[in-house]
């Protein structure tokens, strides 16, 4: 709430009322984003051994009946590559978000509710955290505990935090001054449960904008961080990895590059959507 | 007017439980005895409400008038510790119990359980992300009802307080309600806590005529079924006289005028109440303008020596300038904070 300018949302809700006007359209977004997940879920437990080893002799086919979206420059089938990739790129970036979406409530509950002092020394860390390159401390990270998929997603948990904590601070600072919070307080409502029931609900607004759009870039880092040989290692299927192994067949074999670059562009839209539904029916109530 | 003095704390037989000293004596629901509230500890910080002192007796209905910045919500805000930025002195009771100068823990023992307290905005009153009927049904649980009690006594309070076909409207939203729909549930909001004093800050400002009535009829008739103590804090006069017993009139941040309300509009004792009731349009005289206060309320920080409302009182003498009226007896049997009632009448 805080951060969208009072003109901003009318102009929006003309912009969603002819895009996503109707519940069908709703029910299909949550309903992509959950098949999602589940394929992220499912798919590496189900995938063939194929995935990750090689058979020249099958390499750079075309898609075809038998390879729905053609072989690699391995000979690895890319439908099923990007299916068991989604592990990898989608339930981490979930994962990260997940996780630094938390540290960042956690900071912002205590910075906006904690008092001034407290306030203080937690948005002054934020701002130091913030000024970590999550690269170079990625690299640090990995060098410490081995590349490999668990260190991409602690080192971006632990550097992307500081965004969420900062915005939802505010807006936790806002939404207490909410006469319904006043209100609850003033019918004897306790503080955990005024913040957890009434002033973060509130406050998330914004945020789930934040989130759902990170979903998507964060499967782009955490494709650069693979690419710099810090995330996921080949031959372990990866979206952002295929995307660059494949760049170097663009010419003669574009389906190595466009499938999981579909599957990529798929997630990053399906999860902005899906939160632009949650906010929307959120902010139905809100004059 | 002098025969008054001979009486020194007599009230109206129609309050006859209402003493307005500034003892607590037993028996009342909530008692101020001299509270000033400022922005900070210092002798010289900017007071806002200065030396309030007044009670209400249980089951009492007292309205508590004045202009915009007379300290009227603030003080009612107070009471609930909501402001806590204000520092208050003097002392703040609810029932026998003492509320203030102990921090949070003090007003947090009263709060919804024992005082409730019903705001403005209705709209901003109500969380919009939550059904009406769970918000009530919260309140419920705070005091310990299971449940599918707590829904069920939410349901039913909802349709005491006009929502019709309530058990369906329960799961609506805030924004599905009008604005005295949404007070009406503001309204059963705190009346599931089942506080004792209900403190009800112009509830009604925000509506339309016909909704401010219907509100007013219904917070009438459910706080005199319940026996409730209500304080309602109101700029309008009109609704003062249908509504309650007693009316205190706070001026510049200082409770100029208390009173029994028939004698409120039948002998208006203090100037400014005077000029706040010839204010009010009449059907019946028609003069060529209204009648008005000349002036205007003078803001905390630049409030005059003496009487705070002698540069714009018709009566002012010159005593009134330099010595801060104290509370007397009024004629009625209330009591005024006015030299017309401290001086010798040939003095006048």
């Amino acid at each position: 709430m805080a951060l969208i300018v009072p003109g901003i949302p009318v102009a929006r809700r003309g912009v969603r009322l002819r895009f996503s006007n109707g519940r069908w359209f709703s029910r299909i977004v949550i309903g992509a984003a959950g098949l999602a997940v589940l394929v992220a879920i499912v798919a590496p437990l189900v995938a063939p051994d194929s995935v990750t080893s090689s058979d020249i002799a099958n390499a750079l086919h075309g898609p075809s009946a038998q390879h729905w979206f053609g072989t690699d420059d391995q000979g690895r089938d890319v439908l099923w590559r990007v299916v068991a990739g989604s592990r990898a790129s989608l339930l981490s970036a979930l994962l990260v978000v997940a996780a630094y979406s938390v540290i960042g409530g956690v900071v912002a509950a205590i910075a906006a509710l904690g008092g001034r002092f407290l306030d203080e020394i937690f948005m002054r860390f934020t701002d130091a955290v913030m000024a970590i390159p999550t690269i170079v401390f990625a690299l640090g990270f990995a060098a410490a505990l081995g590349p490999g998929l668990h260190s991409a997603i602690i080192a971006l948990s632990i550097t992307a935090w500081p965004v969420t904590a900062r915005l939802l601070r505010t807006e936790i600072q806002q939404t207490m001054t909410r006469p319904y919070v006043e209100g609850a307080r003033v019918l004897g409502v306790g503080r955990t449960r005024l913040l957890f029931r009434h002033v973060l609900p509130n406050s998330l607004d914004a945020l789930l904008v934040k989130w759902g759009a990170d979903v998507g870039s964060t499967v782009l880092v955490i494709s650069g961080l693979s690419f710099i040989g810090v995330g996921p290692q080949p031959p372990s299927p990866e979206w952002g990895a295929m995307v660059n192994e494949g760049a170097g067949y663009i010419g003669s074999a574009w389906w190595m590059a466009v499938f999981p670059g579909i599957a990529i562009a798929f997630v990053a839209v399906v999860f902005a959507l899906l939160a632009d539904v949650v906010q929307e029916r959120l902010a139905a109530g809100r004059s | 007017m002098m025969s008054s003095i001979e009486q020194p704390e007599a009230r109206p037989a129609a309050v006859p439980a209402a003493a307005p000293s500034t003892g607590a004596a037993p028996g009342t629901a909530l008692s101020l005895s001299d509270v000033s509230l400022r922005l900070g500890r210092n002798a010289g910080d900017l007071a806002l409400v200065e030396g309030v002192s007044f009670s209400i007796a249980p089951g009492e209905r007292v309205a508590m008038v004045g202009e915009s910045g007379s300290g009227k919500s603030v003080l009612a805000r107070a009471v609930l510790g909501l402001d806590r930025d204000l520092v208050v002195s003097g002392e703040i009771k609810v029932g026998s119990k003492v509320v203030s100068g102990r921090g949070e823990r003090g007003f947090r023992a009263v709060r919804g359980r024992r005082v409730a307290m019903v705001f403005q905005n209705p709209m901003g009153s109500l969380d919009p992300l939550m059904t009406v009927g769970a918000q009530v049904a919260e309140t419920l649980r705070l005091g310990g009802a299971s449940r599918a009690t707590a829904e069920e006594r939410a349901t039913s309070l909802l349709s005491e307080l006009g929502i019709a076909d309530a058990a369906r409207r329960a799961r609506a939203y805030p924004h599905e309600f009008s604005g005295g729909m949404q007070q009406r549930v503001v309204l059963a909001m705190a009346l599931a806590a089942d506080p004792e004093v209900l403190i009800a800050d112009e509830p009604t400002t925000a509506l339309d005529v016909r909704a401010q009535e219907q509100v007013l009829t219904v917070l009438g008739d459910v706080t005199r079924d319940r026996g409730l103590t209500v304080l309602l804090i109101t700029h309008d006069l009109s609704v003062v006289a249908g509504f309650a017993e007693r009316v205190l009139v706070m001026y510049a941040g200082r409770l100029v005028h208390d009173d029994a309300v028939e004698d409120v509009f039948a002998a208006p004792a203090h100037p400014y109440t005077r000029g706040l009731l010839e204010a009010i349009p009449r059907m019946d005289r028609r003069p060529e303008r209204l009648p008005t206060i000349a002036g205007t309320i003078p803001p905390p920080g630049a409030r005059p020596s003496g009487c705070v409302f002698h540069p714009r009182c018709p009566h002012a003498m010159p005593v009134c300038s330099e010595v801060d009226p104290a509370p007397t007896p009024s004629p009625a049997g209330g009591r005024v904070s006015c030299h017309l009632f401290t001086q010798p009448e040939e003095d006048r």
